[in-house]
């Protein structure tokens, strides 16, 4: 599958190699496989909801387990991997090194993500992607649960790997020649991830297993009956899950430094405000995490404190924007199917950060807490801004990976359905929010307003699902019966792709 | 980077406006967190999957709770297991049910009516059925003999915005 | 690790065949997590955390007596002279064949002893419940007699407190029936629910449920909350913590019957019903 020189390397070779381009390769083919089947559960909710009432699904159980299967794998195992992958195929090529600081390590990392998976997808737990206590100490049945549990924990620990092996790659490793400050917004955008997955994932760590002793009965933190506290554990949670939101969306931000000047054909507005806005999103979002918990019972302070905190990250988020808005302005801009993905997932993200803002303000997220206008914001994020931009940056690298060129026609067709699919489900949610129906619901109040919302969702749903099946088809079939791409520029962009001629040795 | 300049400006106006909302949530919070003086005090109790209401003078309601139009109430929110969260979507009530703990959330009916109480936060199998009525009857006399007139909210007709004046 | 030097050398493409190898590779991977999933789904949901066999509630009420047992009540006060002490008092009717249990309200110990009092010779011979400490019940006690006999009894302890109770005729379908408990700590899923389970009762019992967990639960006839005839056959209705409600079996034929709480729906079980 790898663009093969001299003659193709047997299978189990490229399976069990610790080159970069081949551990980002099963990364990524990892991720897409992760991504098809979480959408399919997707897909199995909305149906669901299409009426009130049970439709396909009998069991509140059985629709519980579902969506906490669906959130799980779509955040762990489509968004964090993806980024590893596109990020371990290209960062030792951007700072000009033959491969990772640590190939082995590297390996390491990503074959704990099969493993993780496996708990995960095998046990089904029902707790929500939260896993809030008391009821997933009390309540919620094993051994799905501690499944679960460790599954989070080997996930964790692969990111944690994964994250240590890029800082030091581009830290150290990074040709003698090349400063840190003429290196790619996307080698940034990588470092200052792998930086807040060091600071943040910890603290989850510790959560995991103070849920899991408590579980077993032999400590109390979180259980009331014990003397414990369950906010205790939405602090945990959230201190490193609100920078998580930024892991996951740095990259992709990245990923877009690296697709707009190109199909703009004008260069970076400012590279200068790049580097600032990456810098400064960082320290922010640990500022932040207890927006999550306005509903809580915090007092008028603790809220006031993060309020400021969250409204402090936009003008970080307001800098990236205005980069590509400025770079995109007045350029040659040529909108195949990367570009329109990535200015697509710009005008989403635009959407999700306003109703991000809504959110924050305090006496209005006592309005949209716990309801669909929370799903349809977060959606918004990771499908929108940075889902769009993974597919974006998917295409782009199609021919880099493969040698080939997709079907650039059946590539637009892709965008303008997962473009206004995206939009039908997830905007519309945001008023089904309004009207007041809560997430994590098997079923729902059955009125008007909320049934025709939930209607126009799921067939916006259906569209984004078809639109996701139809990229799958391009990739497999261009993947092995493609047109051989013009390896010197295969965008036809008017200027040099990537130089896969450079030297470098295999492993 | 001679083209700085529009940049500063435009993080500018966006700071601004953060900062003009930022105050504005801050002043109508400071409304919600602090329940006027007199208020009525109603407890409220979740457990998988059903409502508890304990009225003052020892009245319970389950799955079922009547109030008085004008009057102030302040619940007092707590859980009997796990999470829940007391939500009156049309009043714009939510507030966490956490076991162990006592939240406060208040607000003044000012329509008869029937109302939706559910729940809010995912408790398990029958979360999403976990519901009460709210019935909101007109009051006896909408001025309790203990309220200090000026501790009444009064609803101001422009921005329906209620404000209490201490 | 050696050099190679790419730039004249003719490019690889994958091939079809390469790529539907890795196509089978994932594709039967994914097969095999699928048929683990499907067949293991229930296993996987099914054990309640450990931390709930920890967790004691309050204690449970004491059991009731089973149907064709006659209550007595010892009422609380009524160690001091001249207090109201059991309930019902003189006018206690105890049909033919039915125990009676002595139910201790006070916070003393007391006895239901038969006789007049400490000086009657006799005191004993027919029923005597032994010290019956206070929250708890008696024995269920065996009342020999005929129809329309008088038997007065009174408190070894305190011989002060003084009654009587009458035999009347048979209650139909005397005598002890069969009781169903529902468990404490069965609303969490996966822990154990009703005992016993599967029941077996003759048509015509009259079963008695107790809930001995502290919160709500039914008995309600049906396989689910999707089974139309819910609640068709029998339903105890919400019964709470500590109460207790009958079930007739008069009307039902002999066969295997499903049952399930209507608010926990997980928690099911069956009744088996015998000619």
């Amino acid at each position: 599958m790898v663009l093969e020189v001299k003659k193709p390397r047997p299978m189990w070779e490229i399976l069990f190699s610790t080159h970069h381009t081949d551990i980002g390769l099963l990364y990524i083919i990892l991720s897409l496989v992760a991504f098809m089947i979480g959408g399919a559960l997707a897909l199995v909710i909305r149906t669901e909801l299409f009426l009130p009432g049970a439709q396909i699904i009998t069991d509140p159980n059985t629709f519980h387990r579902i969506f906490t299967t669906h959130g799980t794998n779509m955040l762990f195992l489509w968004l964090l991997p993806f980024a590893a992958g596109v990020g371990n195929y290209l960062i030792p090529i951007m700072v000009k090194y033959k491969d990772m600081a640590w190939p082995k390590l590297n390996a390491v990392a990503f074959w704990m993500i099969p493993v993780g998976m496996a708990l995960v997808w095998l046990g089904m737990a029902d707790f929500t992607w939260y896993a809030t206590p008391p009821y997933s100490i009390l309540r919620a049945p094993g051994p799905a649960a501690e499944m679960w549990i460790f599954g989070l924990k080997i996930l964790g620990l692969s990111s944690i790997l994964g994250a240590i092996n890029f800082i030091v790659t581009i830290l150290k490793m990074k040709h003698p020649d090349l400063p840190l400050m003429k290196t790619s917004l996307f080698v940034w955008g990588t470092l200052v991830t792998s930086i807040m997955i060091l600071v943040a994932l910890p603290t989850f760590t510790a959560a995991l297993i103070m849920l899991f002793t408590d579980r077993l009965g032999v400590s109390g933190f979180f259980n009331p009956n014990m003397g414990g506290d369950p906010i205790a554990y939405q602090h945990l949670f959230w201190f490193t899950f609100h920078p998580e939101v930024y892991i996951f969306a740095i990259p992709a931000i990245g990923m877009a430094y690296e697709l707009i000047p190109r199909f703009a054909r004008k260069p970076l507005f400012s590279y200068q405000s790049g580097v600032t806005a990456f810098v400064l999103l960082a320290i922010v979002a640990f500022a932040s995490w207890a927006h999550h918990m306005y509903a809580t019972g915090m007092d008028f302070t603790m809220k006031t404190t993060f309020m400021v905190g969250t409204l402090a990250a936009v003008p970080a988020s307001a800098l990236h924007v205005f980069n590509w808005i400025a770079t995109m302005w007045g350029g040659r801009i040529k909108f195949s199917t990367p570009m329109s993905f990535v200015v697509g997932g710009l005008v989403l993200f635009f959407y999700a950060g306003a109703g991000g803002v809504v959110n924050s303000m305090m006496p209005l997220d006592f309005l949209t807490h716990d309801s669909y206008w929370v799903v349809g914001h977060f959606h918004l994020f990771v499908m929108g801004l940075i889902t769009f931009a993974f597919l974006g940056m998917i295409h782009y690298l199609f021919p880099l990976i493969t040698g080939r060129m997709y079907n650039e026609r059946v590539g637009m067709i892709t965008f303008w359905l997962l473009f206004v699919g995206v939009s039908m489900v997830f905007l519309t949610q945001h008023v089904l929010g309004l009207y007041g129906q809560p997430r994590r619901v098997f079923d729902y109040v059955p009125v008007e307003p909320l049934i025709i919302m939930n209607q126009i969702a799921t067939v916006g749903a259906m569209i984004s699902g078809s639109g996701a099946a139809l990229f799958m088809a391009n990739m497999i079939y261009s993947a092995g019966k493609g047109k051989p791409a013009d390896m010197r520029d295969p965008f036809k962009l008017g200027e040099q792709y990537f130089d896969y001629t450079r030297k470098e040795p295999h492993h | 980077m001679g083209h700085g300049m529009i940049e500063w400006v435009y993080v500018g106006v966006v700071i601004m406006l953060l900062v003009y909302l930022g105050a504005a949530a801050w002043d109508v919070e400071r409304l919600l967190d602090h329940p006027p003086k007199d208020s009525k005090v109603v407890r409220v109790i979740a457990q998988q999957w059903f409502w508890t209401f304990e009225h003052e003078d020892g009245t319970r309601e389950v799955g079922e709770l009547h109030l008085q139009k004008g009057v102030p109430y302040k619940f007092e929110v707590t859980a009997r297991d796990v999470n829940h969260a007391f939500n009156i979507p049309d009043l714009t009530v939510l507030i966490d049910a956490i076991p162990g703990r006592i939240n406060t959330v208040w607000v003044m009916p000012d329509a008869t009516g029937e109302y939706l109480i559910q729940c809010r936060e995912y408790c398990g199998f029958s979360h999403y059925q976990m519901r009460a009525k709210l019935i909101v009857e007109e009051g006896v006399s909408n001025v309790s003999a203990n309220i200090d007139a000026k501790d009444i909210p009064v609803v101001l007709p422009e921005t329906k915005a209620a404000v209490v004046s201490n | 690790m050696t050099e190679h030097e790419h730039g004249e050398e003719p490019v690889v493409l994958t091939s079809p065949g390469r790529m539907a190898r890795g196509i089978i590779i994932v594709a039967v991977t994914l097969a095999i997590g699928a048929a683990v999933v499907v067949t293991q789904f229930e296993n996987f949901f099914s054990n309640a955390p450990p931390v709930t066999r920890l967790q004691t509630g309050p204690p449970p009420p004491p059991p009731p007596p089973a149907a064709g047992v006659t209550t007595i009540a010892i009422l609380a006060g009524a160690a001091g002279q001249g207090n109201p002490d059991y309930d019902p008092d003189d006018d206690a009717t105890v049909p033919m064949g039915n125990k009676v249990v002595w139910i201790n309200h006070d916070n003393v110990p007391h006895t239901a002893t038969s006789g007049t009092g400490t000086d009657d010779q006799d005191s004993g011979v027919l029923f005597d419940t032994g010290i019956v400490n206070d929250g708890e019940s008696s024995d269920e006690i065996e009342i020999d007699g005929e129809v329309g006999d008088t038997i007065p009894y009174y408190c070894f302890i305190h011989p002060y407190m003084i009654s009587q109770l009458t035999i009347v005729e048979a209650e139909e379908g005397g005598g002890s029936g069969p009781t169903l408990t529902i468990l404490l700590g069965s609303s969490v899923q996966g822990n154990p629910d009703y005992n016993p389970d599967p029941m077996t009762v003759t048509a015509g019992d009259v079963i008695t449920v107790f809930n001995a967990d502290n919160i709500p639960h039914t008995v309600t006839s049906g396989t689910g909350p999707s089974d139309p005839d819910t609640g068709a056959l029998f339903d105890s209705s919400i019964l709470n913590g500590g109460d207790t409600a009958t079930i007739n079996t008069a009307g039902l034929g002999a066969r295997e019957y499903d049952y399930y709480c209507i608010i926990h729906s997980y928690m099911t079980g069956k009744l088996q019903v015998t000619e």
